[in-house]
């Protein structure tokens, strides 16, 4: 080691956990194969302690990677590179899996934590393949592991001394959402590893009845759980954050979680049909495997740089060649498995008709599988397209539509038809009985929205350009038919019960609910489904307009403010306004505003129906200082009918000029509590039966009952009242001047920021003097820089003696001599052009270029001196001196030093 | 085998060899064509006319022109890559780092240069007599150099000598 290498003990623990995490796993599979292999109890327990202590190395390298983030040790690159001094500490944890070698480990240490708990659970109950689940799982965290050892450890080191701040993280990462969308995603990618490795087992060690089934459907259900949270909040921080007024653009890192999302959901619907009739027990192996092999998949997809992406971690050859060799042999290991036991695997019962549930479960399956692989084909299309010819092809968001919209009606029909058909076999009787009231309402809804809203019916491409329907409106129909399909199922089902127990409709509900907690909770999925496809119903009928308004209402003198600095009334036609859909807007002002991260230019638009006000928004774009572009925050006004969203897309502080893009995205609302509702029926199904029990026992006393029901309406409630309050956090975020702002600016780094570009430009060229590295005064945090910026600004706002600006800032020539003046004020107070980032001296190429002489001079004298010393060196004696490591050495410093850049 | 599961074989092979048939004819109606400039003045552009793709190249300066009408900002500039040229018109906004020779991604369509003529007019520019094809764009992504990981692959990008 150098003697200048910066020496971190936290990397040194962190890379000696890692290794050993490495050498516990290596062992685990050899134990956990040869112990089931050859039936040796004792080589079993070992793997099985040894997945104990693996997670236990992983959790210690992991808290010492945040340890790392919070105590700012960036001599450590991945710390160095992905966050800095001035982030709050929210986001210095969540910037653990913001880059790549993060969240390789990120991975490692969630699966290691799952793998500790089924293994826990199930240990016992599947002694004879248990070594074979271990040795799976650890074939997996072991190749995560050597990824992160050699070729992407987040312990390394940088070579030179360490730097004095990190280079920070992605401004666009910084949002609540980000905190949680990525671990949701990575938890549900992570969990299906484990049905993966449960099923593994179970073909490993020939033990293929339905046992196993039991044990991974949970972890599946959690697969799905968290896939569907991570998706929506994902959706829902595109919405937010990206301010192209939509939530889902099909992009590669999207596709990446729907692609298991869709198997996961094949898996759930099919285990039901192994569990009821003994079918599809090939199936339903084929669909664990895929789910994890395209966990893998998308893994590769967004962090090989196979295909482009807006948020993709980077093109890494390296990478996909290792990710390409893994999948290759989870492919062959789970296929070659899967025929070896195809005998075990045959089923003897057959579909009995078309009319059953069983087979609507099937034409479910396919359809998912359809979507599933059309979702991959066309994320890849470029890839492929630019292999086989060499040009690049893009598909676009309107080619997904065409095709998953239908399928997606048709998976909509199933979730609403399913419940109402019989296993095996549904007669005609039965048939009409349960579906006329379904297709009545499917009737009557079509009926009466074609009638009521004429606008409605929207013509939308399926499949082909030339084969188009009104889509929208047959949506509309089937959630109508969905939520007819499951009421009935409900109503049903609680009439029954309360027949059979005496008791009240509520508890007859409640009971039904947790005696069936699956089908219900599944019901109450399916719910939720429906309520999420009205919300995707209202995409057809969105619309977005630009407008560039020149002036603000604050600037014409006829315009009349209230006391909150609000426009009291409406001026007819402004040249500050404009009309869409049938809101007019209001740009009333442009407010600029800083704190330690970043700076602020928030629009106050007021929105106005009718004649009377409904709202103020304040659009903004937020530069952080060490970001390169601004980042933009939207204003939406929330409806159920309708969200109002409004994007500041430019403006100019000198004139006020703004430029905004709205858009009236109808029924939006519904598509975030339908997966509100999916969520609260995924944790019906994952409640534990000793849960069900507990309040499914009859107390002594009705006050007793009621506190079991109220704790556990309770905790379901608070879940869902958590997650909605986060989706309402919004709303509050940007209601007010420079929301988010403000509060956390009591740095000196949030004082005195520029209030125009003439003085951000200026502060920019400005140099502070406080003996930091040359950074401007812009950048720089310190106490004086914030003063030295407070003297630009008073500077270039001073006004002459009739309190006029001395400066126009609205010409550009009247820009130009402000921003002249404060550099020469600056140059002649502090005596000289050092105060300047580029001197304007028409002698100041001088000294740059006699610097650049006198180097050259420099490096042709060493040079000669250190030639001559090297010819007295022998040959053997070089050959010595060059190992191949100095090589790596070096290739390293220089691809440090590029990156100090 | 027994004749019914060759039958079901053969039933399913042909539904997926037909879907694929069909998915395939789909996607070729509806791929978008990426273009540097100097690659898309070397094709027949009357056989892309009216069809939608991405065009990509450097903002030569100087030509971008603004200009506000009906509280509606209309622009038009030039890209060029290698010495080739082509105009672009726009409405809407345009990203912060679009400027004078910045990197632009544009999506739009390649119309012929007489159906801007009245958008160039009112921008008072001429379109080049040289020009028989612009771009009419919907949509301006301006590149930005950034040290975060997500711009590694654009990095990446321009490292290879086909975008050069």
């Amino acid at each position: 080691m150098s003697d200048s290498t910066p020496f971190s003990p936290i990397a040194l623990v962190g890379t000696i956990s890692l290794l050993c995490a490495f050498l516990v796993g290596a062992w685990c599979v050899a134990s956990g194969i040869a112990g089931n292999a050859r039936k040796s109890r004792r080589l079993v327990q070992s793997s099985v302690y040894g997945l104990y202590g693996f997670s236990a190395l992983v959790t210690l390298a992991s808290a010492l990677m945040i340890y790392a983030f919070v105590t700012h040790d960036f001599s450590i690159k991945y710390v160095a590179h992905t966050s800095d001094v001035s982030m709050p500490t929210a986001y210095k944890i969540t910037a653990f899996w913001g880059g790549l070698d993060g969240s390789l480990l990120f991975w490692v240490l969630v699966l290691a934590l799952f793998s500790t708990v089924a293994i826990a659970f199930n240990a016992r109950r599947h002694r004879d393949m248990i070594g074979y689940v271990v040795a799976t799982i650890m074939v997996v965290q072991v190749f995560f592991l050597a990824l992160l050892i050699f070729t992407k450890n987040p312990f390394a080191t940088t070579l030179t001394s360490a730097p004095i701040d990190g280079q920070g993280l992605n401004p666009l990462l910084q949002n609540y959402w980000m905190v949680i969308h990525p671990p949701s995603l990575y938890v549900g990618f992570v969990a299906a590893t484990i049905p993966f490795a449960f099923g593994i087992g179970a073909l490993a060690s020939g033990r293929l009845d339905d046992m196993w089934i039991g044990s991974v459907r949970t972890w599946m259900l959690i697969c799905f759980g968290f896939l569907s949270l991570g998706l929506i909040l994902g959706g829902r921080w595109a919405y937010e954050e990206l301010g192209w007024g939509g939530y889902w653009a099909w992009d590669p890192v999207e596709n990446a979680g729907l692609m298991p999302w869709f198997t996961a959901t094949a898996f759930l619907h099919s285990a039901i049909i192994q569990e009821q009739r003994g079918m599809m027990k090939r199936w339903n192996l084929v669909l664990v495997c895929m789910t994890f092999f395209l966990t893998i998949f998308g893994t590769f997809m967004t962090r090989s740089g196979a295909v482009q992406s807006v948020h993709a971690f980077g093109e890494d050859n390296v990478l996909a060649l290792q990710f390409i060799v893994f999948m290759a042999v989870i492919a062959v290991v789970s296929v070659g498995l899967i025929v070896y036991r195809s005998n075990k695997l045959a089923t003897k019962s057959e579909f009995e008709s078309f009319y059953s549930r069983e087979f609507a479960f099937l034409l479910n399956n396919w359809i998912l599988l359809g979507c599933a692989f059309f979702v991959v084909f066309a994320t890849m299309f470029p890839t492929i397209s630019e292999a086989l010819d060499g040009s690049r092809i893009s598909v676009g968001i309107p080619f997904f539509n065409k095709w998953m919209v239908p399928l997606g009606m048709i998976l909509l029909f199933l979730a609403g038809a399913a419940p109402l058909l019989a296993w095996r076999k549904t007669t005609r009787e039965r048939l009409w009985q349960q579906f006329r009231f379904p297709v009545l309402m499917a009737g009557t809804t079509i009926t009466v929205v074609r009638l009521a809203f004429p606008q409605s019916v929207v013509s939308t491409p399926i499949f082909s350009d030339q084969l188009t329907l009104p889509i929208s409106l047959v949506n509309f129909g089937l959630v109508a038919f969905v939520f007819t399909s499951i009421s009935q199922e409900f109503i049903r089902g609680a009439l029954v019960r309360r027949r059979q127990t005496g008791s009240d409709a509520f508890t007859s509900l409640v009971g039904l609910v947790l005696s069936k907690r699956r089908k219900y909770g599944g019901y109450i999925v399916h719910l939720g489904v429906a309520v999420a496809f009205f919300g995707f119903g209202g995409k057809a009928y969105d619309r977005m307009v630009d407008r560039t308004i020149e002036k603000p209402a604050v600037m014409d003198k006829s315009v009349t403010f209230d006391a909150e600095g609000t426009v009291a009334a409406l001026p007819p036609n402004s040249q500050s306004g404009f009309a869409f859909g049938s809101y007019v807007f209001l740009y009333e002002r442009l407010i600029s505003t800083s704190d330690d991260h970043k700076d602020a230019v928030t629009a106050q638009v007021s929105i106005w129906k009718g004649g009377e006000n409904i709202g103020v928004v304040y659009p903004a774009k937020w530069d952080y200082h060490r970001g390169e572009e601004a980042t933009t925050e939207v204003a939406i006004r929330v409806r159920a009918t309708e969200d109002v969203y409004v994007v500041l897309t430019g403006y100019d502080l000198d004139s006020q000029l703004a430029n905004f893009r709205v858009f009236i995205n109808p029924l939006i609302a519904w598509v975030w509590i339908g997966f509100l509702i999916i969520a609260f029926g995924t944790l019906v199904c994952l409640i534990p039966q000793s849960v069900a029990d507990r309040v499914g026992t009859k107390p002594k006393s009705r006050l007793g009952r009621a506190a079991d029901v109220g704790i556990l309406a309770a905790v379901l409630f608070g879940l869902i009242a958590g997650l909605a309050s986060q989706a309402q956090a919004q709303g509050g975020e940007h209601v007010k001047a420079g929301g988010g702002m403000g509060d956390s600016g009591v740095g000196w780094a949030a004082k005195n920021r520029p209030n125009n570009d003439t003085a951000e430009k200026a502060m920019k060229e400005l140099l502070c003097v406080c003996g930091c590295p040359r950074e401007s005064i812009y950048d720089c945090k310190c106490q004086p820089a914030s003063g030295l910026r407070g003297q630009v600004i008073a500077f270039i706002d001073q006004k002459d003696a009739s309190g006029k600006p001395v400066f126009d800032l609205s010409t550009a020539e009247g820009r130009t001599k402000a921003y002249d003046g404060v550099l020469a004020s600056f140059v002649s107070e502090y005596g000289g052009e050092h105060v300047l980032a580029s001197p304007r001296s028409k002698f100041s190429w001088l000294f740059p270029s006699l610097a650049v002489v006198g180097g050259l001079g420099l490096i042709v004298v060493v040079g000669r001196r250190m030639v001559g010393r090297g010819k007295a060196v022998t040959t053997a004696a070089l050959a010595a001196k060059a190992p191949v490591e100095d090589d790596k050495y070096a290739d390293k410093l220089d691809d440090e030093l590029a990156d100090t850049d | 085998m027994q004749n019914s599961t060759i039958a079901k074989l053969a039933l399913t092979g042909a539904v997926v060899v037909a879907s694929i048939a069909f998915f395939a004819k789909s996607a070729s109606t509806s791929t978008q064509h990426y273009k540097m400039v100097d690659e898309l003045l070397l094709t027949d552009m009357s056989r892309l006319e009216d069809q939608t793709m991405k065009v990509h190249g450097w903002v030569v300066a100087g030509t971008i022109k603004e200009k506000i009408v009906n509280q509606e900002t209309m622009r038009t500039f030039v890209l060029h890559k290698d010495g080739k040229k082509i105009r672009v018109f726009n409405k809407g906004p345009k990203p912060d780092t679009f400027k004078d020779q910045s990197e632009v991604v544009t999506t739009g369509t390649v119309v012929p240069a007489t159906k801007m003529a009245e958008m160039a007019a009112s921008l008072d520019v001429r379109i080049e007599s040289d020009m028989h094809y612009v771009v009419d764009a919907t949509e301006l992504m301006a590149k930005c150099p950034s040290k975060y990981e997500g711009a590694q692959a654009n990095k990446k990008l321009d490292e290879d000598p086909k975008f050069k």
